[in-house]
């Protein structure tokens, strides 16, 4: 039987920490530059990105699936949306007249409008932080403006703000880009809109035939409303929108 | 390689073919752009331009009664074209580079914006062409591209106008990349552009162009791998590198091998897809390839372990070419959702899915029988002989629907063509493996042009004087949608109609957007002309209207029309209450077992509607601003809405066919001439005893012709030879004059005594109403067991007339059986409250006007009746029927609701037994209605409506309520002398007129009234010999109540109609007009006639003559035009002068065959704009008419260059320190000193906009100049680069 000597395992063991410590210091020493930008507080850009995802998408999301807007007046309803007109005419056997031809800044606009409280409460935020860092803070403005770009979505806050601690640091304006494809739906909604316009109706399998990325639905209502149904394969995002082109009522269409 | 060429050439002629059928579509719905504009438009029509409704759209047309009540801003009264606000035009957007058609001039005010006048942008900084940004490229105009170079850093603006997007699309495949190299990386290598190198690295020397990262030469850290990945926005596998670098298409052979020197290459630079294995195949589930290609049907995807069978598992890495064709998908399928035909459709087909037959049939198909009487022998003999059409029209059935269905990435989907057959779905399948005949298919769903197949039956001379019914028929030939149904019942009863090709569907459950105008169409009245002989009355012409072919052709005619008559729905069930006819045997369900209408519900296969003739379409190239309505055929003049009231049948258009009219016009003057030949005395002298011989023998003749039935020909044949043998029995064999002449008046007088030769008339009547719906809702479901075909509402509407389609526009949506209660509807008295009186009784009501009293005569009442638990569908009959299905006339029609009202016309109190002048006397009306609701369960006992009419006499004379032309509008063609005149009379009449003011009895010239029934055709003849020889007396015996119902059934809304053609032979061109009522008592009871004591109008109608020729004065354009942009707008303009009263309507045409109206006309000035015109020479053909029937024709011609050309620099030079550029054109030139890439308008110009352009040098810059010409032309980069001048 083998007798174990407790006093020479003592010493094992805090050799074995010794060395662990020496392990943990020597990792530290290695990947400091890495985890120092985990313990460094995120840039503003990044700390205003964070803080604005997931309102910005869930905002776009009901805006684009309104049809660009988030209370839209005139839309059609469909499967309990209500979806928006982009061109439109109440009469039969003519083309419709656009009703937003300046659909991207409309939807900017719109994502604007429904990301301000958001964005005031982000700013809010980050000067909080500043400020448990002992920073003083000094805002003067907080001036938002918003862009949907190739990729991205660039939102831009003219903050002008002031940091000061031992020196004053001036943050002018935050900048944040959420990725994402609406803009090239956009630019198809804006194409499928102008044929509605000229011709009163468009022909969706060459969309997609160009375009393998985009999904192209097109729904005839009874009432000649048609419903547009944009979808990026990729990153499932998706467009909706209604027209109302060049209908032709059953018969000819007049009371007797 | 030669077959990768043809498939090269394959690929391209899909891609071809996709822009020809989108173009295809463009001009599709571009075609109803060309539907004439609405000729009348009542009060209740007008319009009032809204700018914003309330609901907050733009710029809309809304009804001129509830505008204000709709409308955030103030009601014009105008259309929104004349509204400034609302004039739409091309809203550019400069900021995004966009360019929006149609927009209001009030929705383009924001921002940095132009708004300009073409509506269809037909601007250059509008027309789209390739940008190339980069690795990749996008279609849009020079602006656009000009925004996203700068949003994507590019220093190079690369912009190619004028391609194709197909072909933009092919450039993104040639964009050169290189490797990009790092210094001071671990992952020291990247594959870009070499733009973007700059951008990363500051310098262009580390980019290698063409080379991979992997080349050894390079000598980076990334090595080749094995690895394979998808590329967003890409087709192809392509290899990775260690790097995480795209490297060159999969191909399993050039994996990395130092001792392959295929391989070695292959990772060493980029090698382009046509490099690359298998191009131009597809590759589709390919091992060792991942050249995939969308287009031939495969793209790059994750091979699926477990899904996608092993044997296509790639050789290396984790993708492959997914196979995006469709395998096992319907071809055809029918109403049941059964799939009839399976097969294969390649990625991109589309194709047509038709549940049922489409347009017209051309296999031959028994119609029926009619029965002949032949001599056989010289016995009489009954045979049948079968109506067999070879093409039979109008099948598809009630509630069919086109669909179009489309194979993309594998999935097949289906989806519907507009409703009600508003759009049909066209296909063309083309050839693209001559040793195969492997086809691709391309489907679209476009405009049904059905409208316009009817517009050329439209009354031609009202339309487009100068035209005539054949021009018409050939306009409908030519139309791909519309086809000529020749109408040929009998000799008199023929005439060619334009039918459509797919007729339209209505709305079954509406009274707005139903059918009911439109089957009236073939509402038609044949008039059989019977004449007596001295064995009986003879039919004598249109005898086989009274046949069952009559029955059976009006009821295609009817069909052919859209939802109207007896027909098929699409789960197969005839119903025949949308079809009747009086005066020949009746339609019922069993005369179809022949036709066979169940091969109406299953589609021909391979059969499919014609895209339609390209020329046609780009004849129709005038596309206006904005879009035209259609023309309203059913204008208040011929829309059938006041009903006879024992007749109770609809009026009929005035626009009937001309045929139709053209030969009763004709008959009357015949038949005058025919009794003047009858009525010739004889008067003997003796130095005229020959020529009265030859006269007496001559009216022998005739005389005995007629008594024997001989036609007319025959028996002016007879007189003939009666007067020769009279002549040369007086001359030569002492025959006796005055025997002769004796024999004559004694056959005479017998022919008078016995009526012989006597003509009477009698009317075969077709009704053509809506489809009936079948009673009850056995088969709603139908409609949502089809898995294919979705249900709707119109579909689910035709099944049954309880079926409901309900949660519209949900998900849930769905077609359900209403509930059966068994229990048959509750009528109660519809109200018209304001100028009626009511008093109820059981089952029943008596209606008299708002002071209690019996209406007067000829009174329109509007009777009603509401069935108050559920809707239902009714008829009326002035006999007490014996059951709801033995009525033959509808309440006001088959449709299923709570009210129903017509308005009667109230007959006089003569007519209905209150004979002579007794105010206590009445004569009493009762009208029986009974309904039926929508699961069948009718009324067992009537439901009456009394009312009553007070005695005359009738002291009251016709008066005219409306002449056609009015008198304003009354001229007469420049040195023409024949005026066709129309008037309506309030109560039926007989009118004369004369060039000078006198009593009726006393006016020389006769209208033609509707109840003139001694008419013969022209020419009669007795044409159907072999037609039955007895007539019952009774048939045809006419009775005071036939000359009624002669002119009920001719009224229309203005009253009851009467013809004439004056003829002017002077300058005296006013008339005088009169009438004479109550012409059923004309020889029996004339006294009790009125006549008119004055003319209509007192001072006489006055038929103003033109004073000159309608001329053509000017027509532009002409000569050349030069263009900087494709499609270019052109503005034709005409001017006009003399004429009628200088006024004129001009219509233009490209071929000299199909002419539209000018969109802005009626005046000396007409102008029309085409903004889809392309290069080519031109001629335009122009003519117009004015109100009196005045042509005037000219034409033009022109040709259109378009300059698409950018000025190019043919010198530059420096001069006392000033910069001089010639150009080879006139432009002007702007220029920067930063780089090419600079927008034209924001920069500095150059002096001079001619050839030569100056600036001032300052010295030691770099100019970078961009010339543009007159036509906007612009250069994508530098028209020249002028470094450092010193």
């Amino acid at each position: 039987m083998i007798k174990i000597n407790m006093k020479n395992k003592k010493g094992q063991v805090t050799l074995f920490v010794i060395i662990a410590i020496l392990i943990v210091i020597a990792v530290l020493i290695i990947f400091w530059p890495k985890l120092k930008q985990i313990i460094v507080p995120l840039s503003p850009e990044l700390n205003l990105q964070r803080c604005i995802e997931s309102d910005l998408k869930k905002e776009l999301n009901t805006i684009t699936s309104n049809g660009g807007s988030r209370n839209p007046s005139l839309y059609f309803s469909y499967e309990g949306n209500k979806i928006e007109y982009l061109c439109y005419t109440n009469e039969n056997y003519k083309t419709c007249v656009m009703q937003q031809p300046l659909l991207k800044q409309h939807i900017e606009r719109e994502l604007l409008d429904a990301l301000k409280p958001k964005i005031t409460e982000c700013i809010e935020s980050m000067k909080s932080n500043a400020e448990s860092q002992g920073y003083e803070v000094v805002s003067i403005n907080n001036n938002p403006s918003l862009q949907i770009e190739e990729n991205d979505i660039k939102l831009t806050v003219n903050t002008n703000m002031i940091l000061k601690k031992d020196n004053s640091i001036k943050i002018n304006k935050v900048e944040a880009k959420i990725p994402s494809q609406i803009y090239d739906l956009l630019m198809i909604t804006s194409s499928i809109s102008n044929w509605e316009a000229r011709y009163g109706d468009t022909d969706i399998v060459t969309y997609m035939l160009y375009y393998p990325d985009i999904k192209v639905e097109k729904y005839r209502q009874d009432d000649g409303t048609k419903i547009y149904i944009l979808t990026n394969k990729n990153t499932k995002e998706k467009l909706v929108f209604a027209t109302r082109s060049l209908n032709f009522p059953p018969g000819y269409g007049i009371k007797f | 390689m030669k077959e990768n060429k043809k498939d090269v050439i394959k690929r391209e002629s899909i891609c071809y073919l996709e822009i020809l059928i989108m173009i295809v579509a463009t001009f599709a719905f571009a075609y109803l752009v060309a539907i004439p504009e609405t000729k009348l438009v009542s009060a209740e029509m007008a319009i009032d331009c809204c700018i914003q409704t309330k609901n907050g759209q733009y710029c809309q047309e809304l009804p001129y009664t509830n505008c204000s009540s709709q409308c955030n801003s103030i009601c014009q009264h105008t259309s929104c074209s004349n509204v400034a606000e609302c004039e739409l035009g091309c809203c550019i957007d400069n900021e995004q580079g966009n360019c929006i058609p149609n927009t209001p001039l009030t929705l383009c005010k924001e921002g940095n914006v132009e708004w300009k006048s073409d509506a269809s942008c037909n601007y250059e900084k509008c027309k789209s062409g390739c940008c190339v940004l980069g690795d990749k490229t996008a279609f849009v105009n020079s602006r656009k591209c000009e925004i996203l170079t700068s949003l994507n850093g590019l220093s190079q603006y690369e912009f190619y106008p004028g391609e194709t997007e197909a072909e933009c699309i092919s450039r993104e495949k040639s964009v050169t990349k290189g490797a990009c190299l790092f210094i001071d990386k671990e992952t020291n290598c990247k594959i870009t552009t070499k733009d973007e190198c700059v951008r990363l690295t500051g310098s262009y020397s580390n980019f290698y162009e063409n080379y991979l990262c992997t080349a050894p030469e390079l000598n980076t850290t990334c090595k080749p791998t094995t690895n394979t990945t998808c590329v967003d926005g890409k087709d192809e596998v392509y290899f990775i590198d260690t790097c995480g670098n795209i490297a060159n298409i999969y191909d399993s052979s050039k994996v990395y091998n130092p001792s392959n020197n295929a391989s070695v290459e292959y990772w060493k630079r980029i090698f382009s897809k046509n490099e690359s294995c298998s191009s131009s195949v597809g590759n589709i589930n390919s091992k060792s390839c991942g050249n995939c290609d969308y287009l031939l049907g495969s793209r790059c995807n994750l091979y699926r372990t477990g899904v996608d069978p092993e044997s296509v598992a790639p050789d290396y890495g984790d993708y492959i070419c997914r196979d995006l064709n469709c395998y096992h998908v319907p071809l055809a399928i029918n109403t049941k959702g059964d799939v009839l035909l399976w097969g294969d459709k390649k990625q991109g087909e589309s194709w047509c899915i038709y549940e049922n037959l489409i347009g017209n049939v051309t296999q031959q198909l028994l119609l029926g029988y009619r029965t002949r009487f032949v001599i056989v022998n010289g016995s009489p003999n009954i045979i049948k002989v079968p109506i067999i059409e070879s093409t039979v029209s109008g099948t598809d059935p009630v509630g069919s629907r086109h669909y179009i269905a489309q194979c993309l990435d594998g999935n097949f989907s289906i989806s519907p063509c507009d409703e009600y057959r508003n759009n049909i779905c066209v296909q063309s399948d083309v050839v693209i493996n001559n040793e195969t005949n492997e086809t691709f298919s391309f489907a679209s769903c476009r405009v049904n042009a059905w409208q316009e197949c009817l517009e050329y039956n439209y009354d031609i001379d009202e339309n487009t004087p100068g035209y005539t019914t054949n021009d018409k028929m050939n306009e409908c030939i030519q139309n791909p949608d519309c086809y000529v149904k020749q109408i040929n019942i009998d000799k008199y009863f023929k005439f060619p109609y334009c039918l459509p090709k797919y007729k339209p569907a209505f709305d079954l459950t509406r009274t707005e957007g139903d059918g009911k105008p439109i089957c009236a169409l073939a509402s038609q009245t044949c008039e059989v002309v019977y004449q007596k002989t001295i064995s009986g009355w003879k039919c004598i012409a249109n005898c086989d209207c009274r046949s069952k072919e009559f029955t059976l052709k009006m009821n295609e005619w009817c069909r052919s029309l859209g939802d109207c008559g007896a027909q098929v729905n699409v789960a197969g069930e005839v119903t025949t209450g949308g079809f009747r006819v009086s005066g020949a045997p009746k339609l019922i369900v069993a005369d179809f077992k022949d036709l066979n209408f169940t091969k109406f519900i299953s589609p021909e296969l391979g059969k499919v509607a014609d895209p339609g003739n390209l020329t046609y379409f780009f004849k129709k190239v005038g596309i206006p601003a904005d879009m035209a309505q259609p023309k309203n055929l059913f204008s208040s003049s011929f829309m059938g809405g006041i009903i006879g009231a024992a007749g109770i049948t609809y009026a009929l258009a005035s626009w009937v066919v001309s045929g139709i009219n053209g030969a009763s016009a004709k008959a009357t003057t015949t038949a005058i001439s025919a009794i003047k030949l009858t009525g010739i005395k004889a008067n003997v002298a003796p130095y005229l005893e020959k020529a009265f011989a030859a006269l007496a023998g001559a009216a022998i003749g005739y005389m005995l012709g007629k008594a024997f039935g001989l036609s007319e020909e025959e028996s002016i044949a007879l007189a003939i030879i009666g007067a020769i043998v009279s002549y040369l029995g007086v001359t030569y064999w002492s025959w006796n004059p005055v025997i002769l002449v004796g024999i004559a008046i004694i056959l005479t007088i017998l022919s008078w005594l016995f009526g012989i030769g006597e003509i009477k008339t009698k009317y075969v009547t077709a009704t053509c109403l809506p489809y009936e719906r079948p009673v009850g809702g056995d088969n709603c479901d139908l409609c949502n067991q089809n898995k294919y075909l979705e249900c709707n509402r119109y579909k689910c509407t035709s099944l049954g007339s309880a079926c409901k389609f309900i949660n519209e526009g949900t998900p849930s949506a769905k077609c359900i059986a209403s509930t059966n209660d068994h229990a048959p509807p509750i009528l109660a008295p519809l109200k018209f409250t304001e100028n009626y009186t009511y008093n109820e009784f059981a089952n029943g009501y008596e209606i008299k006007d708002k002071n209690g009293q019996c209406f007067e005569e000829w009174s329109d009442v509007n009777l009603g009746v509401t069935s108050t638990n559920k809707i239902s569908q009714c008829k009326i009959e002035t006999k007490a029927p014996t059951s709801f299905d033995s009525m033959l006339n509808y309440f006001p029609d088959t449709l299923y609701d709570y009210n129903h009202s017509m308005i009667f016309k109230l007959p006089s109190a003569n007519f209905l037994g209150a004979i002579g002048f007794d105010p206590s006397r009445t004569g009493e009306m009762r009208f029986y209605v009974r309904c039926q609701d929508d699961w069948g369960n009718k009324n067992p006992v009537d439901y009456v409506i009394k009312t009553c009419v007070k005695p005359g006499p009738d002291k009251t004379p016709a008066l005219i309520n409306k002449f056609s032309p009015e008198q304003e509008n009354a001229y007469l063609g420049f040195e023409k002398t024949n005026f066709s005149l129309t008037i309506y009379t309030n109560e039926p009449a007989e009118c004369k007129y004369s060039f000078s003011d006198k009593n009726y009895e006393e006016m020389e010239n006769n209208f033609a009234c509707g109840g003139d029934y001694n008419i013969v055709p022209l020419n009669a003849t007795i044409i159907n010999n072999n037609t039955e020889v007895d007539v019952n007396l009774s048939e045809i015996e006419q009775t005071s109540d036939d000359i009624l119902m002669e002119y009920l059934s001719k009224q229309t809304i203005f009253g009851f109609p009467c013809y004439t053609n004056v003829n002017v032979v002077n300058s005296n061109s006013t008339i005088f007009i009169r009438c004479l009522d109550q012409p059923w008592y004309k020889g029996t009871n004339e006294s009790l006639r009125n006549a008119n004591q004055q003319s209509q109008p007192p001072e006489g109608y006055q038929i103003k003559l033109s004073s000159s020729a309608l001329n053509i004065t000017s027509i532009l354009p002409s000569g050349k035009i030069m263009g900087g942009v494709e499609p270019f707008t052109i503005d034709l303009e005409a001017e006009t002068s003399g004429g009628a009263n200088d006024k004129a309507t001009c219509y233009y045409s490209f071929d000299n065959s199909i002419f539209s109206r000018f969109k802005n006309t009626d005046s000396t000035s007409h102008s029309q704009s085409f903004n889809q015109m392309i290069t080519g020479d031109y001629v335009i053909y122009v003519k117009c008419v004015d109100i009196a029937g005045n042509i005037a024709t000219a034409e033009t011609s022109f040709s259109l260059e378009i300059d698409t050309k950018t000025p190019k620099v043919i010198r530059a030079y420096s001069s006392s320190g000033i910069l001089h550029i010639i150009t080879d054109e006139d432009s002007e030139c702007a220029y920067s000193t930063k780089s090419c890439n600079f927008i034209y308008d924001n920069e500095t110009k150059m002096d001079g906009y001619g050839k030569e352009h100056t600036t001032s040098i300052i010295s030691g810059k770099t100019y970078y100049i961009k010339c543009k010409d007159l036509y906007n032309n612009l250069p994508g980069g530098c028209s020249i680069k002028v470094e450092k001048i010193q």
